[in-house]
């Protein structure tokens, strides 16, 4: 079934599937997929039967990633899906039609990050009120918004040492 | 966001909550209503939201013991372990089989708290009143046994990276094996009082139909999908900690109405109690406590964890940038997904039945507005 799907995801245009180890990320399937081509994927995975986990997003420089968890229901296979997306004008495409399940995360996902998702019926917010305007609370500032590749080690750029102002891992306080 | 109602045509916008006792905490619904019958319920989310996510992302992980049973006041238990378990999974921290079993334990007498609590609280929904008295009784007994162990009654933050804050004592596990004997002698009575009662069986059969088909697209999980045929269960299908280890079987049933779920809820206290009776008797001797844990845990890289908690599939989705902070923390909570079917599945119904649908929903509102 994973090599089948892994299949069907690599014959999208511009699609990265990765095989995981389930025992250390929970997913068997990790797809970095374009825009243009998460609806596609996201009909491949419904058609297989998969049920929608999750939607969400993480901001970091110098792109913002909405990710999607999906996981069968008869036997254990999860398939974890990201975009990135443009930080400056964040937009990404709808799957609400596909999974109706995913309209609130994406209203969620949308107050929260002020993620447009295009061709969602019902923009307004779902979590934070009316008059909340561009709050976006989880968007980050700072030196707390890191590179993508400091979160994510496959986005890490090759050369490292190269940049002079790569973030170093700042001391946090007890809590 | 409010319905606007056509004059044309007689309906009626009609607010239920965020006061109303069938909402169980701050939930509005807007219904537009003809006559007595619901043709559109709009879930209004938010009352009570308190941005955990965020809280996540600004203490580090020990800092976030706290916060995991302010989520779920019914089964707070579980929200601590999906998240120890994510952390442990994300900085490879061994736990000492003690302490897993010690959680499973644990937390399974919490599930069967939850289920009372719900079983209560559903057939007070319905209009019986004496039912509730019943299950807290018995409920009252698991709290009393959990707050002398973890010093908590409902907000429990028990769990520690690496393992336990305190080991088990023999008046626990006395207090624990008289519980399932009581239990086992109570659920008798429960089935004699409630389930064949023509009233609620009236209330409950054939109403609000949940389809495969629908469980899957909104991502419903839990006795909710279980209630439909399919023996998803994270225990089962994806066993973490030491579940492997206990013989029990996951309740399903085909028909997917309100009283499939109830069902699938009053046998899931029968198995929760063989696996608390396996993991008493099964309790390996050891610390609770991992000796390598470090005290700033360090992690990185990112990872989901799933955990089945008492309403259904509890996911923490964490990434770390290599300090001992979150830099992400999504917390996919069961009734979120599940209370999103709603719409769909009560458009024409009574309203009465409306109530009857969002009681065998289970929701927790704190766990939807985390």
């Amino acid at each position: 079934m994973v090599e089948q799907l892994a299949q069907q995801f690599r014959a999208l245009d511009g699609a990265e599937v990765e095989l995981t180890d389930p025992k250390a990320t929970a997913s068997h399937l990790d797809v970095l997929v374009p825009a243009a081509k998460l609806r596609e994927l996201t009909q491949i995975v419904r058609d297989a039967e998969f049920l929608i986990e999750s939607v969400s997003a993480v901001d970091a420089t110098p792109q913002m990633m909405t990710i999607y968890h999906f996981s069968h229901p008869d036997r254990f296979c999860r398939v974890t899906a990201r975009v990135l997306i443009d930080r400056e004008s964040p937009s990404c495409p709808t799957i609400q039609d596909i999974f109706p399940g995913a309209n609130w995360h994406e209203r969620e996902t949308d107050d929260f990050f002020g993620i447009d998702f295009e061709g969602h019926p019902d923009k307004t917010p779902l979590i934070l009120p009316e008059d909340a305007g561009n709050l976006n609370p989880l968007l980050k500032e700072g030196k707390r918004l890191k590179e993508l590749g400091a979160v994510f080690p496959r986005f890490a750029t090759p050369e490292p040492e190269a940049e002079p102002e790569k973030p170093a891992t700042e001391p946090e306080s007890e809590g | 966001m409010i319905p606007n109602p056509d004059p044309t045509q007689e309906t009626l916008v009609l607010n239920m909550g965020p006061q109303h006792p069938s909402t169980h905490g701050v939930l509005r619904i807007v219904l537009k209503m003809d006559g007595e019958y619901v043709l559109e319920a709009e879930p209004i989310l938010g009352y009570g939201h308190r941005m955990h996510e965020k809280m996540g992302e600004v203490r580090n992980h020990k800092g976030f013991y706290a916060n995991v049973g302010r989520m779920d006041y019914g089964g707070a238990l579980s929200f601590g372990h999906g998240h120890v378990l994510g952390v442990e999974r994300l900085s490879s921290i061994e736990v000492p089989e003690r302490a897993e079993y010690i959680r499973v334990l644990t937390t399974e007498l919490n599930r069967v708290a939850s289920h009372l609590l719900w079983f209560g609280a559903y057939l007070l929904d319905l209009g019986a009143f004496t039912p509730i008295l019943y299950a807290f009784d018995d409920r009252e007994f698991i709290l009393d046994l959990l707050e002398h162990l973890t010093g908590a009654r409902i907000t429990f933050s028990y769990f520690r990276i690496g393992g336990v804050c305190c080991d088990v004592d023999d008046k626990f596990l006395d207090g624990a094996k008289i519980f399932v004997k009581r239990m086992r002698e109570r659920l008798p009575m429960y089935h004699k009082l409630v389930t064949g009662n023509i009233i609620f069986r009236k209330r409950a059969e054939d109403v609000g139909i949940v389809t495969r088909d629908m469980a899957l697209k909104y991502g419903a999980t839990g006795p909710v999908i279980r209630g439909c045929g399919i023996d998803y269960d994270i225990r089962k299908t994806e066993p973490y900690s030491v579940y492997p280890d206990f013989d029990f079987d996951i309740p399903t049933d085909d028909k997917g109405d309100c009283m499939s779920r109830y069902k699938v809820r009053m046998e899931e206290i029968e198995q929760s109690l063989r696996i608390i009776e396996q993991a008493i008797e099964k309790l390996p001797e050891g610390p609770v406590m991992g000796e390598k844990v470090p005290k700033k845990i360090k992690s990185s890289g990112d990872c989901y964890m799933a955990v089945e908690a008492a309403r259904g599939e509890l996911g923490y989705y964490l990434a770390c940038d290599g300090t001992d902070t979150p830099y992400r923390m999504k917390i996919r909570s069961p009734s979120y997904s599940n209370l999103s079917l709603l719409k769909e599945l009560t458009s024409g119904i009574l309203l009465s039945d409306l109530v009857s649908v969002m009681g065998s929903l289970d929701l927790v509102i704190p766990e939807i507005d985390r």
